[in-house]
Protein backbone atom coordinates (compact mmCIF):
# COMPACT_ATOMS: atom_id res chain seq x y z
CA UNK A 1 0.00 0.00 0.00
CA UNK A 2 2.79 2.53 0.96
CA UNK A 3 4.97 0.85 -1.69
CA UNK A 4 2.52 3.07 -4.34
CA UNK A 5 4.00 6.14 -3.14
CA UNK A 6 7.29 6.77 -5.37
CA UNK A 7 9.56 9.94 -5.46
CA UNK A 8 11.60 11.11 -7.83
CA UNK A 9 11.82 7.66 -9.19
CA UNK A 10 14.97 7.18 -11.51
CA UNK A 11 15.01 4.34 -13.88
CA UNK A 12 18.86 3.56 -14.86
CA UNK A 13 19.72 3.46 -18.28
CA UNK A 14 22.39 4.46 -21.04
CA UNK A 15 20.58 6.95 -23.01
CA UNK A 16 22.68 9.84 -24.05
CA UNK A 17 19.84 11.69 -21.69
CA UNK A 18 21.00 9.21 -18.73
CA UNK A 19 24.42 10.19 -19.55
CA UNK A 20 24.03 14.32 -19.91
CA UNK A 21 25.84 15.90 -17.23
CA UNK A 22 22.72 16.46 -14.31
CA UNK A 23 23.51 20.48 -14.58
CA UNK A 24 23.21 20.84 -18.40
CA UNK A 25 19.66 19.16 -17.80
CA UNK A 26 18.70 21.18 -14.88
CA UNK A 27 19.43 24.44 -17.38
CA UNK A 28 18.02 23.39 -20.39
CA UNK A 29 14.86 21.70 -18.16
CA UNK A 30 15.04 25.77 -16.76
CA UNK A 31 15.08 26.99 -20.15
CA UNK A 32 12.58 24.83 -21.64
CA UNK A 33 10.04 25.74 -18.66
CA UNK A 34 10.78 29.23 -19.61
CA UNK A 35 9.81 29.00 -22.92
CA UNK A 36 6.69 27.37 -22.44
CA UNK A 37 5.86 30.30 -20.75
CA UNK A 38 6.82 32.98 -23.09
CA UNK A 39 4.97 30.76 -25.92
CA UNK A 40 1.99 31.83 -27.66
CA UNK A 41 0.10 30.03 -30.47
CA UNK A 42 -0.39 26.85 -32.41
CA UNK A 43 3.03 26.28 -34.01
CA UNK A 44 5.49 27.47 -31.24
CA UNK A 45 3.51 24.91 -28.78
CA UNK A 46 3.67 22.26 -31.55
CA UNK A 47 7.41 22.45 -31.65
CA UNK A 48 7.57 22.78 -28.12
CA UNK A 49 5.73 20.00 -27.70
CA UNK A 50 7.18 18.03 -30.81
CA UNK A 51 11.19 18.96 -29.13
CA UNK A 52 9.65 16.92 -25.52
CA UNK A 53 8.57 13.95 -27.46
CA UNK A 54 11.41 13.66 -29.66
CA UNK A 55 13.93 13.98 -26.05
CA UNK A 56 11.57 11.04 -24.79
CA UNK A 57 11.94 8.78 -27.47
CA UNK A 58 15.82 9.51 -26.98
CA UNK A 59 15.73 8.89 -23.66
CA UNK A 60 13.89 5.13 -24.40
CA UNK A 61 11.60 5.39 -21.56
CA UNK A 62 8.53 4.12 -22.11
CA UNK A 63 5.50 6.98 -22.94
CA UNK A 64 3.13 5.18 -20.67
CA UNK A 65 5.27 6.37 -17.50
CA UNK A 66 5.25 9.91 -18.78
CA UNK A 67 1.79 10.08 -19.57
CA UNK A 68 1.50 8.02 -15.89
CA UNK A 69 3.38 11.08 -14.48
CA UNK A 70 0.89 13.33 -15.70
CA UNK A 71 -2.13 11.84 -13.62
CA UNK A 72 -1.75 13.81 -10.75
CA UNK A 73 -2.43 16.78 -12.37
CA UNK A 74 -5.39 15.66 -14.38
CA UNK A 75 -7.60 17.50 -11.62
CA UNK A 76 -5.43 20.76 -11.61
CA UNK A 77 -5.72 20.49 -15.27
CA UNK A 78 -9.63 20.17 -15.25
CA UNK A 79 -10.11 23.29 -13.06
CA UNK A 80 -7.62 25.73 -14.92
CA UNK A 81 -9.84 24.49 -17.78
CA UNK A 82 -13.15 25.53 -16.49
CA UNK A 83 -12.69 28.73 -14.94
CA UNK A 84 -11.02 29.67 -17.88
CA UNK A 85 -12.96 28.47 -20.28
CA UNK A 86 -16.19 30.20 -18.12
CA UNK A 87 -14.05 33.70 -16.93
CA UNK A 88 -12.46 34.91 -19.79
CA UNK A 89 -14.23 37.95 -21.19
CA UNK A 90 -14.09 38.50 -24.78
CA UNK A 91 -16.43 37.14 -27.84
CA UNK A 92 -19.26 35.32 -26.50
CA UNK A 93 -20.38 31.57 -27.69
CA UNK A 94 -22.67 30.69 -25.30
CA UNK A 95 -24.50 32.04 -22.63
CA UNK A 96 -26.59 30.17 -19.94
CA UNK A 97 -27.36 31.84 -16.52
CA UNK A 98 -24.56 33.34 -15.13
CA UNK A 99 -22.03 30.87 -17.37
CA UNK A 100 -20.72 31.91 -20.73
CA UNK A 101 -18.09 30.73 -22.89
CA UNK A 102 -16.25 32.78 -25.30
CA UNK A 103 -13.50 32.07 -27.98
CA UNK A 104 -10.23 33.62 -26.08
CA UNK A 105 -11.32 31.65 -23.00
CA UNK A 106 -11.58 29.07 -24.73
CA UNK A 107 -7.88 29.65 -26.17
CA UNK A 108 -6.66 30.75 -22.63
CA UNK A 109 -7.94 27.42 -21.77
CA UNK A 110 -6.12 25.27 -24.38
CA UNK A 111 -2.96 27.30 -23.95
CA UNK A 112 -3.15 27.06 -20.33
CA UNK A 113 -3.22 22.87 -20.05
CA UNK A 114 -0.95 22.70 -22.55
CA UNK A 115 1.48 24.29 -20.94
CA UNK A 116 0.87 22.30 -17.19
CA UNK A 117 0.97 19.20 -19.18
CA UNK A 118 4.45 20.13 -21.09
CA UNK A 119 5.95 21.29 -17.78
CA UNK A 120 4.61 18.00 -15.65
CA UNK A 121 6.23 15.92 -18.34
CA UNK A 122 9.25 17.30 -18.93
CA UNK A 123 10.28 17.50 -14.87
CA UNK A 124 9.09 14.02 -15.04
CA UNK A 125 11.55 13.26 -17.71
CA UNK A 126 14.41 14.68 -16.15
CA UNK A 127 13.63 13.10 -12.48
CA UNK A 128 13.07 9.51 -14.14
CA UNK A 129 16.78 9.96 -16.54
CA UNK A 130 18.82 11.56 -13.30
CA UNK A 131 19.30 9.81 -10.16
CA UNK A 132 18.49 11.69 -6.84
CA UNK A 133 22.23 11.66 -5.91
CA UNK A 134 23.33 13.16 -9.45
CA UNK A 135 20.23 15.87 -9.21
CA UNK A 136 21.38 16.73 -5.54
CA UNK A 137 24.95 17.01 -6.87
CA UNK A 138 24.10 18.85 -10.02
CA UNK A 139 21.70 21.57 -7.83
CA UNK A 140 24.72 22.08 -5.45
CA UNK A 141 27.14 22.98 -8.16
CA UNK A 142 24.58 25.30 -9.94
CA UNK A 143 24.18 27.06 -6.40
CA UNK A 144 27.51 27.03 -5.74
CA UNK A 145 28.32 30.90 -6.48
CA UNK A 146 25.51 31.51 -3.62
CA UNK A 147 28.35 30.12 -1.00
CA UNK A 148 29.96 33.45 -1.85
CA UNK A 149 26.76 35.04 -0.36
CA UNK A 150 26.97 32.49 2.80
CA UNK A 151 24.01 30.55 1.68
CA UNK A 152 25.15 26.71 3.13
CA UNK A 153 24.71 25.05 -0.61
CA UNK A 154 26.39 21.84 0.44
CA UNK A 155 24.84 21.33 3.89
CA UNK A 156 21.23 22.00 2.15
CA UNK A 157 22.41 19.66 -0.63
CA UNK A 158 23.56 16.89 2.05
CA UNK A 159 20.24 16.91 3.58
CA UNK A 160 18.64 17.10 0.30
CA UNK A 161 20.28 13.47 -0.27
CA UNK A 162 19.75 12.19 3.13
CA UNK A 163 15.86 12.67 3.39
CA UNK A 164 15.74 10.92 -0.23
CA UNK A 165 17.88 8.13 0.77
CA UNK A 166 15.54 7.70 3.71
CA UNK A 167 12.55 7.75 2.51
CA UNK A 168 12.43 3.82 1.20
CA UNK A 169 14.02 3.56 4.78
CA UNK A 170 10.88 4.61 6.74
CA UNK A 171 8.48 3.37 4.32
CA UNK A 172 9.40 0.03 5.00
CA UNK A 173 10.00 0.91 9.06
CA UNK A 174 5.94 2.19 8.73
CA UNK A 175 4.79 -0.85 7.34
CA UNK A 176 6.39 -3.37 9.78
CA UNK A 177 5.31 -1.13 12.38
CA UNK A 178 1.84 -0.80 11.26
CA UNK A 179 2.06 -4.37 11.10
CA UNK A 180 3.06 -5.07 14.56
CA UNK A 181 0.25 -2.95 15.94
CA UNK A 182 -2.51 -4.54 14.18
CA UNK A 183 -1.18 -7.93 15.28
CA UNK A 184 -2.01 -6.15 19.14
CA UNK A 185 -5.46 -5.39 17.30
CA UNK A 186 -5.05 -2.01 16.22
CA UNK A 187 -7.30 -0.93 13.72
CA UNK A 188 -6.55 1.60 10.83
CA UNK A 189 -9.38 1.13 8.63
CA UNK A 190 -12.65 1.94 10.34
CA UNK A 191 -14.42 4.33 12.25
CA UNK A 192 -14.61 8.23 11.01
CA UNK A 193 -11.55 10.47 10.46
CA UNK A 194 -11.06 11.38 13.64
CA UNK A 195 -10.80 7.68 14.84
CA UNK A 196 -8.18 7.07 11.94
CA UNK A 197 -6.01 9.71 13.12
CA UNK A 198 -5.70 9.15 16.66
CA UNK A 199 -5.42 5.26 15.20
CA UNK A 200 -2.06 6.41 13.95
CA UNK A 201 -0.40 7.78 17.35
CA UNK A 202 0.94 3.44 18.08
CA UNK A 203 2.52 3.73 14.20
CA UNK A 204 3.75 7.81 14.60
CA UNK A 205 5.14 7.34 18.08
CA UNK A 206 8.09 4.40 17.29
CA UNK A 207 8.33 5.98 13.84
CA UNK A 208 9.34 9.35 15.23
CA UNK A 209 11.69 7.58 17.49
CA UNK A 210 13.46 5.31 14.93
CA UNK A 211 13.84 8.07 12.97
CA UNK A 212 15.32 10.26 15.58
CA UNK A 213 17.88 7.11 16.78
CA UNK A 214 18.72 6.91 13.13
CA UNK A 215 19.22 10.25 12.62
CA UNK A 216 21.82 10.19 15.82
CA UNK A 217 23.68 7.10 14.30
CA UNK A 218 24.13 8.61 10.91
CA UNK A 219 25.50 11.99 12.73
CA UNK A 220 28.00 9.93 14.80
CA UNK A 221 28.87 7.54 12.04
CA UNK A 222 29.73 10.78 9.85
CA UNK A 223 31.57 11.93 12.20
CA UNK A 224 33.69 9.38 12.72
CA UNK A 225 34.76 9.67 9.07
CA UNK A 226 35.14 12.75 10.10
CA UNK A 227 32.78 14.43 8.17
CA UNK A 228 33.02 18.51 8.70
CA UNK A 229 31.00 20.09 5.72
CA UNK A 230 31.95 20.84 2.16
CA UNK A 231 35.20 22.71 2.91
CA UNK A 232 37.90 21.16 1.12
CA UNK A 233 35.83 17.84 0.36
CA UNK A 234 37.09 16.12 -2.80
CA UNK A 235 34.44 13.85 -5.20
CA UNK A 236 35.01 10.45 -6.34
CA UNK A 237 32.52 11.53 -9.64
CA UNK A 238 33.43 14.82 -10.66
CA UNK A 239 30.47 16.61 -12.48
CA UNK A 240 32.24 16.81 -16.29
CA UNK A 241 30.35 18.52 -19.07
CA UNK A 242 30.98 16.42 -22.39
CA UNK A 243 29.45 16.36 -25.66
CA UNK A 244 26.38 14.91 -25.57
CA UNK A 245 26.06 18.11 -23.30
CA UNK A 246 27.02 20.13 -25.67
CA UNK A 247 24.97 18.79 -28.49
CA UNK A 248 21.91 18.54 -26.37
CA UNK A 249 22.28 22.04 -24.95
CA UNK A 250 22.94 23.89 -28.72
CA UNK A 251 19.68 21.62 -30.37
CA UNK A 252 17.45 22.50 -27.06
CA UNK A 253 18.27 26.07 -27.29
CA UNK A 254 17.78 25.96 -30.56
CA UNK A 255 14.10 24.32 -30.28
CA UNK A 256 13.39 26.71 -28.06
CA UNK A 257 14.08 29.49 -28.99
CA UNK A 258 12.56 29.16 -32.85
CA UNK A 259 9.40 28.25 -30.74
CA UNK A 260 9.84 31.89 -28.73
CA UNK A 261 11.01 33.88 -32.03
CA UNK A 262 7.81 32.19 -34.01
CA UNK A 263 5.33 32.94 -31.09
CA UNK A 264 6.89 36.86 -31.25
CA UNK A 265 6.34 37.25 -34.87
CA UNK A 266 3.29 35.14 -35.99
CA UNK B 1 3.17 -33.87 29.42
CA UNK B 2 0.10 -35.03 28.03
CA UNK B 3 -1.50 -33.14 25.00
CA UNK B 4 -5.04 -32.60 23.54
CA UNK B 5 -4.31 -33.93 20.03
CA UNK B 6 -7.03 -31.78 18.04
CA UNK B 7 -4.82 -29.19 15.76
CA UNK B 8 -5.23 -25.46 16.92
CA UNK B 9 -3.79 -23.96 13.66
CA UNK B 10 -3.30 -25.73 10.10
CA UNK B 11 -2.64 -24.30 6.96
CA UNK B 12 -3.53 -26.09 4.21
CA UNK B 13 -0.82 -25.90 0.47
CA UNK B 14 0.08 -22.11 1.22
CA UNK B 15 1.83 -19.88 -1.70
CA UNK B 16 2.80 -16.45 -0.96
CA UNK B 17 3.49 -14.47 -4.25
CA UNK B 18 5.36 -10.75 -3.56
CA UNK B 19 4.52 -8.14 -6.22
CA UNK B 20 2.91 -10.88 -8.90
CA UNK B 21 2.95 -9.72 -12.25
CA UNK B 22 6.16 -7.06 -11.92
CA UNK B 23 9.88 -7.80 -12.77
CA UNK B 24 10.36 -7.97 -9.03
CA UNK B 25 7.69 -11.25 -8.62
CA UNK B 26 9.22 -13.48 -6.10
CA UNK B 27 7.89 -16.56 -4.79
CA UNK B 28 8.15 -16.72 -0.75
CA UNK B 29 6.40 -19.62 0.58
CA UNK B 30 5.46 -22.34 -1.89
CA UNK B 31 2.55 -25.24 -1.29
CA UNK B 32 3.21 -25.50 2.59
CA UNK B 33 0.81 -27.64 4.20
CA UNK B 34 1.54 -28.02 8.25
CA UNK B 35 -0.55 -27.83 11.25
CA UNK B 36 0.14 -27.10 15.30
CA UNK B 37 -1.64 -29.08 18.21
CA UNK B 38 -2.83 -27.14 20.83
CA UNK B 39 0.06 -26.78 23.45
CA UNK B 40 2.75 -27.77 21.08
CA UNK B 41 5.77 -26.17 21.22
CA UNK B 42 7.66 -25.89 18.07
CA UNK B 43 11.11 -24.48 16.65
CA UNK B 44 10.83 -23.02 13.09
CA UNK B 45 14.30 -22.92 11.38
CA UNK B 46 15.47 -21.34 8.43
CA UNK B 47 17.82 -19.56 6.23
CA UNK B 48 17.38 -15.60 6.25
CA UNK B 49 14.97 -15.44 3.10
CA UNK B 50 13.56 -18.80 3.34
CA UNK B 51 10.47 -17.90 4.07
CA UNK B 52 9.86 -18.24 7.83
CA UNK B 53 8.75 -14.30 8.42
CA UNK B 54 6.77 -14.07 5.64
CA UNK B 55 4.70 -17.79 6.57
CA UNK B 56 3.83 -16.83 9.87
CA UNK B 57 2.48 -13.22 8.69
CA UNK B 58 -0.36 -15.31 7.67
CA UNK B 59 -1.35 -17.15 10.83
CA UNK B 60 -2.86 -13.77 12.03
CA UNK B 61 -4.01 -12.41 8.94
CA UNK B 62 -2.05 -9.52 8.18
CA UNK B 63 -0.69 -11.37 4.45
CA UNK B 64 -3.21 -13.06 2.54
CA UNK B 65 -1.98 -16.22 0.68
CA UNK B 66 -1.78 -15.76 -2.99
CA UNK B 67 -2.84 -19.09 -2.90
CA UNK B 68 -4.31 -22.01 0.18
CA UNK B 69 -5.85 -21.51 3.06
CA UNK B 70 -5.60 -20.79 6.93
CA UNK B 71 -7.29 -22.31 9.55
CA UNK B 72 -7.73 -21.72 13.47
CA UNK B 73 -9.45 -24.41 14.79
CA UNK B 74 -11.30 -25.37 12.03
CA UNK B 75 -12.43 -22.54 10.68
CA UNK B 76 -10.92 -20.24 7.46
CA UNK B 77 -9.76 -17.14 9.08
CA UNK B 78 -10.08 -15.53 5.07
CA UNK B 79 -13.82 -16.68 5.47
CA UNK B 80 -15.16 -12.70 6.19
CA UNK B 81 -13.62 -9.82 7.79
CA UNK B 82 -14.94 -10.74 11.20
CA UNK B 83 -12.93 -13.86 11.06
CA UNK B 84 -9.73 -12.28 10.08
CA UNK B 85 -10.24 -9.85 13.11
CA UNK B 86 -10.52 -12.98 15.10
CA UNK B 87 -7.49 -14.47 14.64
CA UNK B 88 -5.65 -11.32 15.17
CA UNK B 89 -6.63 -12.11 18.70
CA UNK B 90 -6.04 -16.01 18.80
CA UNK B 91 -2.53 -16.01 17.33
CA UNK B 92 -0.74 -13.40 19.06
CA UNK B 93 2.47 -12.28 17.05
CA UNK B 94 5.87 -11.19 18.37
CA UNK B 95 7.88 -9.59 15.56
CA UNK B 96 11.48 -9.01 15.59
CA UNK B 97 12.38 -6.37 18.00
CA UNK B 98 9.41 -5.52 19.24
CA UNK B 99 10.61 -3.13 21.43
CA UNK B 100 10.14 -0.56 18.30
CA UNK B 101 6.89 -0.90 18.58
CA UNK B 102 6.24 0.78 22.23
CA UNK B 103 4.61 3.78 22.26
CA UNK B 104 2.30 4.03 25.31
CA UNK B 105 3.61 6.57 28.13
CA UNK B 106 3.56 3.98 30.56
CA UNK B 107 4.64 0.81 30.94
CA UNK B 108 1.23 -0.26 31.96
CA UNK B 109 -0.75 1.43 29.11
CA UNK B 110 1.47 -0.27 26.58
CA UNK B 111 1.39 -3.86 27.91
CA UNK B 112 -2.77 -2.51 27.75
CA UNK B 113 -3.03 -1.90 24.69
CA UNK B 114 -3.70 -5.51 22.62
CA UNK B 115 -6.04 -6.45 25.67
CA UNK B 116 -7.77 -3.21 25.54
CA UNK B 117 -7.84 -3.64 21.87
CA UNK B 118 -10.01 -7.33 22.73
CA UNK B 119 -12.93 -5.25 24.36
CA UNK B 120 -11.77 -6.73 27.81
CA UNK B 121 -13.25 -4.81 31.13
CA UNK B 122 -10.90 -2.91 33.20
CA UNK B 123 -10.47 -5.50 36.24
CA UNK B 124 -9.20 -8.17 33.40
CA UNK B 125 -7.17 -5.87 31.67
CA UNK B 126 -5.96 -5.17 34.99
CA UNK B 127 -5.18 -9.03 35.78
CA UNK B 128 -3.41 -9.52 32.52
CA UNK B 129 -1.26 -6.93 32.68
CA UNK B 130 0.04 -7.35 36.25
CA UNK B 131 0.00 -10.88 35.78
CA UNK B 132 2.57 -11.12 32.75
CA UNK B 133 4.03 -8.14 33.95
CA UNK B 134 5.78 -10.21 36.84
CA UNK B 135 5.99 -13.28 33.79
CA UNK B 136 8.86 -11.30 32.83
CA UNK B 137 10.08 -10.04 35.59
CA UNK B 138 8.91 -6.25 35.77
CA UNK B 139 8.64 -5.63 39.11
CA UNK B 140 5.32 -3.24 39.93
CA UNK B 141 7.03 -0.09 40.31
CA UNK B 142 8.22 0.04 36.31
CA UNK B 143 4.77 -0.07 35.45
CA UNK B 144 4.38 3.58 35.92
CA UNK B 145 7.50 4.44 34.28
CA UNK B 146 8.10 5.37 30.49
CA UNK B 147 8.82 2.47 28.62
CA UNK B 148 11.57 4.86 26.53
CA UNK B 149 13.19 5.25 29.86
CA UNK B 150 13.87 1.31 30.60
CA UNK B 151 16.79 -0.65 29.08
CA UNK B 152 16.95 -2.49 25.79
CA UNK B 153 16.60 -5.84 27.47
CA UNK B 154 13.54 -4.03 29.94
CA UNK B 155 11.99 -2.45 26.48
CA UNK B 156 11.81 -6.45 25.25
CA UNK B 157 9.92 -7.73 28.27
CA UNK B 158 7.49 -4.68 28.35
CA UNK B 159 6.82 -6.06 24.34
CA UNK B 160 6.58 -9.57 25.08
CA UNK B 161 4.16 -8.95 27.97
CA UNK B 162 2.34 -6.47 25.39
CA UNK B 163 1.56 -9.77 23.45
CA UNK B 164 1.42 -12.32 26.43
CA UNK B 165 -1.21 -10.56 28.08
CA UNK B 166 -3.51 -11.04 24.86
CA UNK B 167 -3.55 -15.07 25.89
CA UNK B 168 -3.89 -15.60 22.17
CA UNK B 169 -3.93 -19.58 21.90
CA UNK B 170 -1.56 -19.68 19.56
CA UNK B 171 1.47 -17.32 20.36
CA UNK B 172 4.05 -16.77 17.51
CA UNK B 173 7.18 -15.27 18.39
CA UNK B 174 9.53 -14.34 15.73
CA UNK B 175 13.22 -14.34 16.95
CA UNK B 176 12.50 -13.46 20.30
CA UNK B 177 16.18 -12.99 21.45
CA UNK B 178 17.61 -11.43 18.65
CA UNK B 179 19.64 -8.86 19.54
CA UNK B 180 20.12 -9.97 23.22
CA UNK B 181 23.10 -10.59 25.42
CA UNK B 182 23.59 -14.39 26.50
CA UNK B 183 21.81 -13.48 30.19
CA UNK B 184 18.49 -11.32 28.26
CA UNK B 185 18.59 -14.38 26.31
CA UNK B 186 18.29 -17.00 28.96
CA UNK B 187 15.59 -14.36 30.55
CA UNK B 188 13.46 -14.69 27.60
CA UNK B 189 13.63 -18.44 27.13
CA UNK B 190 12.66 -18.57 30.54
CA UNK B 191 9.52 -16.15 30.01
CA UNK B 192 8.43 -18.24 27.12
CA UNK B 193 8.80 -21.86 29.04
CA UNK B 194 7.01 -20.45 31.83
CA UNK B 195 3.94 -18.92 30.18
CA UNK B 196 3.76 -22.43 27.98
CA UNK B 197 3.68 -24.57 31.48
CA UNK B 198 1.20 -21.81 32.97
CA UNK B 199 -1.68 -21.38 29.92
CA UNK B 200 -0.86 -24.58 27.80
CA UNK B 201 -0.47 -22.31 24.95
CA UNK B 202 1.12 -23.41 21.47
CA UNK B 203 3.87 -21.66 20.99
CA UNK B 204 5.66 -21.19 17.64
CA UNK B 205 9.24 -19.38 17.62
CA UNK B 206 11.47 -18.95 14.49
CA UNK B 207 14.97 -18.61 14.89
CA UNK B 208 17.99 -19.86 12.89
CA UNK B 209 19.82 -20.72 16.37
CA UNK B 210 19.89 -24.43 16.51
CA UNK B 211 20.69 -24.43 20.04
CA UNK B 212 17.88 -22.64 20.82
CA UNK B 213 15.44 -25.10 18.91
CA UNK B 214 17.20 -27.75 20.64
CA UNK B 215 16.62 -26.84 24.11
CA UNK B 216 13.35 -25.52 23.66
CA UNK B 217 11.45 -27.09 20.68
CA UNK B 218 9.26 -30.64 21.16
CA UNK B 219 8.53 -30.07 17.48
CA UNK B 220 11.37 -28.89 14.85
CA UNK B 221 10.04 -27.53 11.08
CA UNK B 222 13.00 -26.97 8.85
CA UNK B 223 12.21 -23.79 6.09
CA UNK B 224 14.14 -23.74 2.81
CA UNK B 225 13.05 -21.77 -0.33
CA UNK B 226 9.56 -21.45 0.62
CA UNK B 227 9.07 -24.88 1.40
CA UNK B 228 9.25 -27.24 4.14
CA UNK B 229 12.34 -29.18 4.38
CA UNK B 230 11.80 -31.38 7.56
CA UNK B 231 9.58 -31.65 10.22
CA UNK B 232 9.47 -33.87 13.25
CA UNK B 233 11.21 -33.99 16.94
CA UNK B 234 14.36 -32.84 17.22
CA UNK B 235 15.77 -36.66 17.41
CA UNK B 236 13.99 -37.24 14.22
CA UNK B 237 15.36 -33.63 12.82
CA UNK B 238 18.76 -33.88 14.30
CA UNK B 239 19.31 -37.36 12.96
CA UNK B 240 19.93 -35.63 9.38
CA UNK B 241 22.45 -33.68 10.47
CA UNK B 242 24.49 -34.12 7.68
CA UNK B 243 21.47 -32.99 5.13
CA UNK B 244 20.89 -30.17 7.30
CA UNK B 245 25.01 -28.82 7.03
CA UNK B 246 24.31 -29.63 3.26
CA UNK B 247 21.63 -27.09 3.31
CA UNK B 248 24.05 -25.04 4.32
CA UNK B 249 22.20 -25.29 7.69
CA UNK B 250 23.89 -25.40 11.35
CA UNK B 251 23.52 -27.91 14.13
CA UNK B 252 23.78 -27.83 17.53
CA UNK B 253 27.82 -28.19 18.94
CA UNK B 254 27.18 -31.52 20.47
CA UNK B 255 25.81 -32.91 17.35
CA UNK B 256 28.48 -31.53 15.38
CA UNK B 257 31.27 -33.41 17.60
CA UNK B 258 29.42 -36.26 17.14
CA UNK B 259 29.35 -35.91 13.41
CA UNK B 260 33.10 -35.74 13.95
CA UNK B 261 33.69 -38.43 16.18
CA UNK B 262 31.36 -40.83 14.58
CA UNK B 263 33.80 -39.80 11.18
CA UNK B 264 36.62 -40.98 12.89
CA UNK B 265 35.30 -44.70 13.02
CA UNK B 266 33.55 -44.23 16.74
CA UNK B 267 30.26 -46.11 17.05
CA UNK B 268 28.00 -43.13 18.02
CA UNK B 269 24.70 -42.07 17.36
CA UNK B 270 24.64 -38.81 15.67
CA UNK B 271 20.90 -37.72 16.55
CA UNK B 272 22.33 -36.33 19.94
CA UNK B 273 21.46 -32.67 20.25
CA UNK B 274 21.92 -31.70 24.04
CA UNK B 275 24.45 -32.17 26.18
CA UNK B 276 22.54 -34.53 28.57
CA UNK B 277 22.08 -36.98 26.03
CA UNK B 278 25.70 -36.95 24.63
CA UNK B 279 27.29 -37.43 28.19
CA UNK B 280 24.96 -40.28 28.99
CA UNK B 281 26.03 -41.95 25.38
CA UNK B 282 29.45 -41.45 26.41
CA UNK B 283 28.99 -42.38 29.78
CA UNK B 284 26.99 -46.40 28.13
CA UNK B 285 30.31 -46.26 25.66
CA UNK B 286 33.05 -45.72 28.36
CA UNK B 287 30.90 -48.68 30.34
CA UNK B 288 30.88 -50.98 26.99
CA UNK B 289 34.57 -50.34 25.68
CA UNK B 290 35.94 -52.25 29.13
CA UNK B 291 35.97 -55.98 26.96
Amino acid sequence: MLKDITLGQYFPGTSPLHRMDPRAKLLILIFYIVAIFVCNGLIPYAICAAGLAAVIALSRISPKLILKSLKPVVFIVIFTGVLNVLYTPGQELWRWWIFKITLEGIYTALTMIVRILLLVASTSLLTYTTSPMALTDGLERLLGPLKKLHVPVHEFAMMMSIALRFIPTLIEETEKIMSAQKARGADFDSGNIFRRAKALVPVLVPLFVSAFRRADELACAMECRLYHGGVGRTRLHTLRYGRVDLWGGLLSVAVCAAAIALSRLL
Amino acid sequence: MEHDTTNVLTVEHLSHVYSPGTPFEKKAVDDVSFSARKGEFIGLIGHTGSGKSTLIQHFNGLLAPTSGRVLINGEDIFQSKEMTRAARFAVGLVFQYPEYQLFEETVYADVAFGPKNMGLDKEEIDRRVRENCRIVGLSESALDKSPFELSGGQKRRVALAGIFAMEPEVMVLDEPMAGLDPAGCADVFRFIQEYHEKHGTTILFVTHSMEYAAQMAQRIVVMQRGRILMDGTPEQVFSRAQELLEAGLDVPQVTRVFLELKRRGLPVDTGVYTMEQAAAQLRAMKGGAVC
